[in-house]
């Protein structure tokens, strides 16, 4: 059986015809489906970076966490869509299946076979030319449209993008504090479970975040409930708080309270100490913010717990320790007494978020403490039994006649209540006060005790003012 | 005759040609046999094929009406064998029979038997002694048969029709199985329909037959067999027609849960030659050159059906092997 010249030059164009149009037919339904896995795989993968990076910002790790982890995702699925697309000898099956999809009744699968033998027949020359002609004027782009997954794109695309947001926008480090207000936040209420903060890890705002809590703590003076960002900005300093719990990194912390360095370690003791107590009035002036007590509580409690141990290794004696009457006390300043020529220092907070108007009165004086007087008013944390000391209940209760309705605007506003105008006041004062013992023993809080008669009258005059 | 391969030019005209001769062929026989379109196909697909057929029905549905058509219609030598327990196997082959001289004496002189036609019926063959039944087989075997020490070839095309009535089995003498096998396809012929009956009267009981003119002849007959064979077949279509083989087989593993149960023996190779060989004539049909999986599958019923042995369950529960053929075109893997 010979061929003819023509069969001859004929043959070779067809045979890689079909070989070709097979071959391509089959990479371009191997890219349609490597496609549609890899669109069902991104949201996944971008999932999965999101996730890390929350993870990392939760835990506090590095950006690259996120980063590898998104890297390695979509190095595997460029890689799977690289393999996929490569050329290689199509199998029977997947003729067969290219040759099903195509209504082509079993042509290709038969031509595909031959394509690859020299059968040397006149017949299957024949039937490769006329493959090849019915291969040729078929469209494979059509037979396997590649998806645009438009939907899969969109997820993927928001998914990364929040990643990203929070690998970049929203870290650890970037925190800071913008017209009064905290910066955003990590996640609200977690302050419990919060990573120990390293000393090289103390936030560059938070000395400045914190003095603005107390400031607010004694002040009375909180941002509206509304203010989600505010909010979200006092989570975050409470996750902070309640990660200090490295000692180097809570003198790091009242060292900058201080606004000094190079402090020796008895002075930073004292600070601390200072701090600590500062923290723990602060804490008992926040009784309708209760995430926001536990965590001051819990910070007081681990400076005092930081102090006393600094002052153990320098040979002091905890119980001696006392409050500096410097500004470390924060902007609790001496303020006039009034009538009374004693040296009594005020320090009036309100409760803002009850309405009540529930004012605690906190007295104290320079002066030696007598017998009869009790000059100290520890709010919380003072015990009745120990000279200084207060009880919260007593003074209520000897105040209670004082209740005065507040205003958020205290600059001179008269609130009438019972026929009586009453002026509210804000005073600066200077408090000190004996402390007994490093850590604070809540089971000992009482509250302050009843104003003495002989300074009733000026208390009352005090907040009374003729028209 | 020696045939040279055309080229692809020629394919195609080969190709168009077999299609036309095949198409002519079957509606000429319509013109007299109405409906059974399947049992005309098969059988002009035996003939081209160089196989025999075996046909299966109730009296009267057109079986002879069939192959005498066919028969007129190629232009080939018809004979008809009604078989019966006393026919003997001279009464097929011919005999040798004493003659005279015309100086005297005497000679004798072969006298060739009805099988030396082209077409043959052997109606009821399942009626005939096994002795006689082997000599027609011999003839279909071997395209031969022998008389004394003489072999007479038989013309080409040769072609053998039996006929079995499934309803009369009593005093009968099945064929056994080694012989089934040698036929090329079973064909079933069905009672016709209504639309069908009222066609069969009217053309019947008119007062002349219609009339078949005479499509292909003899050598073309044997020039369409010719380009069957030239038809591809791709390796992956052939095996399927091979594992279709196989799964008949009850130990095999391509074996399907209904052969396992009933059957004892399966097909034997000339089913998967009777696949594949029909398998091209319908890729020819449809004006292809190349064999598909579906032209195997086609071919499945009338190739498998009598060569696939039931065993006593099989017998017992009254297995059609129909049913085993179609379990086997669900089941068998394409690929």
């Amino acid at each position: 059986m010979s061929r003819t010249d023509s069969l001859h030059r004929a043959m070779p164009d067809s045979y890689t015809l079909v070989r070709d149009a097979v071959a391509g037919a089959d990479r371009i339904r191997r890219a349609r489906d490597a496609s549609r896995r890899l669109w069902r795989a991104a949201p996944a993968v971008a999932g999965a970076a999101l996730i890390a990076a929350a993870v990392s910002r939760w835990r506090g790790w590095s950006a690259l966490v996120p980063l590898a982890v998104l890297a390695l995702g979509v190095a595997a699925l460029s890689a799977h869509g690289l393999v996929s697309r490569r050329r290689h000898d199509v199998s029977d099956a997947a003729a067969a299946g290219i040759d099903s999809a195509a209504g082509l009744g079993g042509e290709l699968r038969s031509a595909s076979w031959f394509s690859g033998r020299d059968t040397g027949t006149d017949w299957a020359d024949f039937h490769l030319q006329r493959a090849a002609a019915r291969l040729g004027a078929i469209d494979w782009t059509q037979l396997y449209p590649v998806g645009r997954a438009r939907f899969s794109r969109i997820v993927t695309g928001l998914l990364v993008v929040g990643a990203v947001a929070l690998m970049v926008v929203a870290s650890p480090g970037g925190s800071g504090v913008r017209g009064g207000a905290l910066t955003p936040a990590a996640t609200p209420g977690n302050t419990s479970s919060a990573p120990v903060l390293r000393t090289d890890m103390l936030p560059l705002a938070l000395p400045k975040d914190l003095e603005e809590l107390l400031r607010e703590a004694e002040t009375g003076v909180a941002p509206p409930a509304a203010d989600a960002a505010a909010a979200v900005q006092l989570q975050q300093l409470l996750a902070q708080l309640a990660a200090l719990q490295d000692p180097k990194a809570l003198k790091a912390l009242a060292e900058a309270m201080a606004l000094s360095s190079g402090l020796s370690a008895a002075q930073i003791a004292q600070k601390m100490q200072a701090l600590a107590d500062r923290t723990k009035r602060a804490a008992d002036l926040s009784m309708n913010r209760p995430e926001v007590r536990a965590a001051l509580e819990e910070l007081s409690q681990e400076l005092a717990k930081t102090a006393a141990a600094e002052q153990s290794k320098n040979g002091e004696d905890p119980s001696d320790a006392t409050a500096s009457k410097d500004s470390s006390q924060g902007e609790s300043g001496k303020a006039e007494a009034g009538k009374d020529s004693e040296d009594a220092s005020l320090q009036f907070t309100k409760d803002a978020g009850t309405g009540s108007g529930i004012g605690v009165l906190m007295t104290s004086s320079d002066a030696a403490p007598s017998g009869d007087v009790l000059p100290g008013v520890g709010l919380g944390g003072a015990s009745g039994d120990r000279p200084g000391g207060g009880k919260m209940a007593q003074l209520e209760q000897a105040l209670r006649h004082e209740t005065v309705d507040a205003s958020v605007d205290t600059a001179g506003e008269n609130v009438v209540t019972a026929g009586t105008r009453r002026k509210t006041e804000h005073g600066n004062a200077a408090v000190t006060f004996t402390r007994g013992a490093g850590t604070v023993e809540r089971g000992r809080a009482s509250a302050a005790p009843a104003v003495p008669e002989a300074r009733r009258t000026g208390v009352q005059t005090y907040f009374v003012r003729k028209q | 005759m020696t045939h040279t391969l055309p080229g692809t030019q020629d394919v195609a005209r080969s190709i168009d040609q077999f299609r036309e001769r095949f198409t002519r062929i079957t509606q000429e026989v319509g013109r007299r046999i109405v409906g059974h379109e399947e049992v005309v196909n098969g059988t002009v697909t035996s003939l081209l094929a160089g196989g025999h057929v075996l046909l299966e029905g109730i009296p009267g549905v057109g079986k002879t009406s069939l192959v005498r058509s066919l028969a007129d219609v190629l232009h080939l030598k018809f004979a008809r064998i009604q078989f019966t327990p006393d026919l003997m196997p001279a009464d097929i082959v011919g005999t040798n029979i004493v003659q005279e001289h015309s100086h005297g004496g005497t000679f004798f002189e072969f006298q060739p038997g009805p099988i030396f036609a082209n077409v043959v019926l052997a109606d009821e063959i399942n009626r005939a002694t096994p002795k006689t039944q082997s000599a027609l087989l011999e003839a279909m075997q071997d395209v031969s048969v022998s008389v004394g020490t003489t072999t007479y070839r038989l013309e080409q095309p040769f072609l053998v029709l039996a006929t079995q009535n499934p309803i009369e089995m009593e005093g009968t003498y099945p064929l056994p199985e080694a012989q089934l096998d040698r036929f090329f396809f079973k064909l079933k012929v069905k009672y016709p329909s209504e639309e069908a009956m009222h066609q069969i009267v009217e053309r019947t009981t008119r007062d002349a037959d219609p009339v078949v003119t005479r499509v292909v002849d003899g050598p073309e007959i044997l020039e369409m067999r010719q380009v069957a064979r030239s038809v591809p077949i791709a390796r992956p279509v052939q095996a399927y027609a091979i594992r279709m083989t196989l799964a008949s087989h009850p130990a095999s593993p391509y074996a399907t849960p209904l052969v396992k149960r009933y059957v004892r023996y399966g097909a034997s190779p000339r089913a998967a030659q009777a696949l594949v060989l029909a398998g091209k004539i319908s890729a020819l049909n449809r004006g292809q050159a190349f064999v598909s999986i579906d032209d195997i599958r086609g071919a499945a019923l009338p190739a498998l059906r009598h060569r696939i042995l039931l065993n006593f369950e099989g017998e017992a529960d009254e297995v059609n092997t129909d049913t085993i053929v179609d379990e086997l075109l669900a089941s068998v893997a394409t690929e």
